[in-house]
């Protein structure tokens, strides 16, 4: 397949941002009840270089610090209002540093929470290559749903779970859950 | 400076070593070249060679017809060090563009100081990224050099004088930039140059390419007008005139005069052709070469004489050179018959073409070089380009056609292990599909089928390239249509032949050869009994939405142009991927997939094997290299992949073997190798259980390396 190649340069920027309200994460021992307004956010790390927040912006403005995932995994399971978001920074190494990102037409950086629902952003991933930095964020649904299982089980039997991330459809979430229903029905 | 010799005869002697075992162990098929290339001086004299020998890239240098050779550039193969380029700059100077540490490029020129039986050398180096574009042989001690600076965007082509560069301190940076400054830049006036053509008489630049944000463009130098006029132009936007097909093919080759160019070129026609290109009009005037079946893909020009000397093209996958002089075809058809592999390229000769550099390989050898002498007519062995296989026997594959439904003819290529009939086959379709070629050329997986014992089929399906751009265009959208259509008449020809075993049939394919191996069991369930893919897509929706990059119009456009508009297309799309049709899947899957690939991201694959595991209805491996990006970074994933597929093929469509007491060696060398991949968990996932299974192998066929690192898993009942 011809190799396609898009690599995002992004400037880093030594500047500070105004504030965001912090995220929490959850617990895999605690029953996670979200109100009826909020959506049940997923999302995973993959990064050589150090992340230590994310700016979402919409509604509202927040921040996932780093500090949320553990050391078993790289994943973060929060809550936010639901809506429409970009992502619109990463800080890096520190909170002064941050790497501007937000949806233009070369890059798509919104997502779209949906509530009641477990929504899988992407997996985040920073990888340095010369002297810039390549951020995206890449689909990995199946590593999701395997975390999912794995940690949140019960979550999962509550709330389906939808790829969050705006842009070309992707039916693989929908399409394993009606298997499951195939595969109960015989 | 210390020299150190090479006796090219010992190497000689090692290749001279006779194998008797049928079976070739998987590392040593799968390793590196060890001689990569040679160029001869302007005088014909000296010969400098390539090689990656012990771990190291080195140059070595022999005076012609010597067989003792001289090490006179070494690099470590850590860190991503590497040798770019390397050639004569004129009889007693060299040059060796090269990566070294951190990153940084350097290029050393080398000096030589011929003496009756040896030669001395002394060497400078300068740091730039750059290139040699034209060594200027008949002026001493100057060349032309193409650089870029960090944080610039263009390449300049400066006018090196080594004079001033050799008296300088060596590894002086400063001084070496002062000197730089007062160097004549050629391409001083012109933006965003990225390509330079030269002329060989005056050496001076005639045309340009020029790379800008939103088109890349070639200029001329029009010495009439005096300024530089551009002549091609290939826009990024779709809205623009010049905003060309991607199948469009436009290569300048050589300046003619300040109107006509020589150029490579399918526009307005079918087949890749030479052609007269008039940069005025802006349009082929004249056709020089073509070929009525296949595309060419390159041609040399001599700007002196104003005429074509040769050809490059592809004739039933083999790689022909082909001179349109008599006596150089006379020349060629000698070598052809002394040499006895199918392609030989003349790869270099002196100014008086008195002494040439000669690389000939066809499928069942790797290459070989060797230096021609015209007066005496002799033709002198240089070396293997992979002296370790020499011993090994290798198969060309045999031509097979077939009519497609588009009434176009379809070239397979068939490897048959030798003296058998009722062989295993593995259909093998290419990746891409769009403007890839199978070739009927030495392949190091192919041939590693064949050793173990099946037969081969590749093919050259509609998409690919070489056979025109109508032949191209038709592979277009054609995901799990008319592509597997071709490879399915194909594949049921072969079948008919009696060195085939119809009923013992699997297809393994990489990237879209992975994707078309799969999805050819589903839509002809009768033909295959198993599916092995590598790095392969099987979700195509997925490949617009696997990462956000994904989204942007170009990447969107490039991707819809060979699969289809994921806009207006979705639902075919999803009708076309094996992910959602993985109920029709009936037979056992061999899957693997790259951490690192952002082509085919490993989500494909994780995706199949999920859903495959779920559904439970048939046998299915799955494999994910932590390391490897769209293929493997090294040896080892290959290695691992083969072994693994080999022993997937044997439980489905392999027959009963024995094995020689020279052939379990090598099956102990495999094994352990498998067993030591599971164990040290590099380039694979550790799996303890695994390398127990393999090393227990390993041991029980006589591998006495076995037993340690069984021991260390506690395994003492072997």
């Amino acid at each position: 397949m011809k190799r396609i190649i898009a690599l995002a340069f992004a400037t880093l920027v030594l500047l500070t941002v105004g504030c965001a309200s912090k995220l929490s994460n959850f617990s895999k021992k605690g029953v996670l009840q979200p109100e009826e307004s909020m959506g049940i956010v997923v999302i995973a790390y993959e990064s050589d270089t150090s992340i230590h927040s994310l700016i979402f912006s919409g509604s509202g403005k927040y921040k996932l610090e780093h500090t949320l995932y553990d050391n078993d995994h790289n994943f973060v399971v929060t809550s936010m209002p639901a809506g429409t978001y970009d992502i619109t920074r990463v800080k890096i190494y520190n909170k002064y540093n941050f790497i501007s990102l937000g949806s233009n037409q070369d890059e798509n950086w919104k997502i779209n929470i949906e509530p009641n629902k477990i929504n899988y952003i992407g997996h985040f991933s920073i990888n340095r290559i010369g002297r810039g930095y390549r951020v995206q964020t890449k689909n990995s649904s199946t590593l999701a749903l395997d975390f999912l299982k794995n940690n949140f089980n019960e979550l999962l039997k509550r709330y389906p779970l939808v790829y969050a991330k705006d842009g070309p459809e992707d039916e693989f979430f929908e399409y394993v859950e009606n298997l499951k229903g195939e595969k109960n029905d015989t | 400076m210390i020299l150190r010799t090479i006796i090219l005869t010992a190497i000689l002697a090692l290749s001279s070593q006779t194998v008797n075992s049928k079976l070739i162990k998987a590392n040593e098929i799968f390793s590196s070249s060890q001689f990569k290339n040679f160029v001869i001086s302007p005088n014909g004299k000296a010969l400098i060679g390539k090689s990656f020998l012990d771990g190291y890239h080195q140059l070595f240098a022999l005076k012609s017809g010597e067989k003792e050779a001289t090490e006179i550039f070494k690099l470590s193969n850590s860190n991503n060090m590497k040798i770019m380029d390397f050639n004569w700059l004129d009889n007693d100077t060299a040059y060796v563009s090269y990566i070294g540490s951190f990153n940084r490029m350097f290029t050393r020129f080398i000096d030589f100081e011929f003496k009756e039986n040896s030669f001395d050398i002394d060497y400078f180096n300068i740091e730039s990224f750059g290139f040699v574009v034209n060594p200027m042989p008949d002026i001493e001690d100057k060349a032309l050099f193409s650089k870029i600076e960090k944080d610039d965007d263009k390449f300049e082509l400066v006018k090196l004088d080594l004079k001033p560069l050799r008296s300088l301190r060596k590894h002086n940076k400063k001084a070496h930039k002062k000197v730089f400054n007062n160097f004549q830049v050629l391409s001083e006036d012109l933006d965003d140059t990225f390509e330079f053509y030269v002329s060989n008489d005056s050496y001076s630049l005639e045309m340009v390419g020029q790379y800008y944000d939103d088109y890349t463009a070639y200029s001329i130098f029009d010495e009439s007008e005096n300024e530089w006029r551009e002549f091609f132009k290939v826009s990024k936007n779709k809205d623009d005139s010049t905003n060309h097909s991607k199948l469009d093919v436009f290569k300048p080759i050589s300046k003619i005069n300040a109107q006509y160019i020589v150029a490579l070129s399918n526009l307005n026609r079918d087949k890749v052709a030479v052609v007269k290109f008039d940069t005025k009009q802006q349009k082929a005037v004249e056709v020089i070469y073509q070929s009525k079946s296949y595309d060419i893909k390159g041609a040399n020009y001599n700007s002196k004489l104003n005429k074509l000397t040769s050809v490059t093209y592809v004739e039933r996958g083999v790689n022909k050179q082909k001179f349109l002089d008599k006596a150089e075809q006379q020349l060629q058809a000698k070598l052809h018959d002394k040499i006895g592999l199918d392609s030989v390229f003349i790869i270099d000769r002196s100014t008086d073409s008195s002494n040439l550099v000669i690389f000939a390989y066809d499928a069942s050898h790797p290459g070989k070089f060797y230096h021609y002498n015209e007066q005496r007519d002799k033709l002198r062995f240089l070396q293997n380009a992979k002296p370790d296989l020499h011993p090994y026997h290798f198969v060309k594959a045999k031509l097979l056609t077939a009519k497609s439904d588009l009434n176009k003819t379809i070239e397979g290529f068939l490897y048959l292990p030798e003296n058998k009939s009722n062989n295993p086959l593995v259909v093998m379709p290419h990746g891409g599909p769009i403007g890839v070629q199978d070739l009927n050329e030495f392949d190091r997986g192919i041939q590693f089928l064949v050793n173990r014992g099946y037969a081969v089929l590749t093919m050259n399906f509609r998409g690919s390239s070489g056979y025109g751009r109508a032949y191209m265009s038709a592979g277009r959208e054609q995901f799990g249509k008319g592509i597997e259509a071709d490879i399915n008449v194909l594949t049921q020809k072969a079948l008919k032949l009696p060195q085939i075993d119809a009923d013992n049939v699997c297809i393994y394919g990489s990237s879209y050869g992975g994707y078309s191996a799969v999805t050819s069991t589903i839509l002809y369930p009768n033909t295959y009994k198993c599916a092995i893919s590598a790095f392969g897509v099987f979700d195509l929706p997925l490949l617009y939405s696997a990462s956000n990059l994904h989204h942007a119009q170009e990447i969107k456009d490039a991707i819809g142009f060979v699969v289809g508009d994921i806009d207006t297309e979705y639902k075919k799309l999803k009708d076309s991927s094996p992910l959602y049709r993985a109920e029709d899947i009936k037979v056992p899957t061999l899957l693997f997939a790259g951490t690192k690939d952002e082509v085919a991201y490993a989500e494909h694959s994780r995706r199949l094997n999920y859903v495959l595991n779920q559904l439970e209805a048939v046998d299915i491996e799955y494999y994910e290299y932590p390391r490897a990006k769209h293929g493997h970074l090294n040896w080892y994933g290959d290695i691992h992949q083969y072994l693994t597929i080999i022993n997937f093929l044997n439980q489905i469509i392999g027959s009963d073997k024995s094995y020689s007491e020279e052939d379990k060696k090598v099956l102990a060398a495999d094994n352990y190798t498998l067993g030591m991949l599971y164990y040290h968990g590099n380039f694979i996932e550790k799996d303890t259980t695994k390398a127990k299974n393999y090393l227990r192998l390993a041991h029980s066929y006589g591998d006495d390396r076995a037993a340690q690192y069984l021991r260390r898993l506690g395994v003492y009942n072997f």
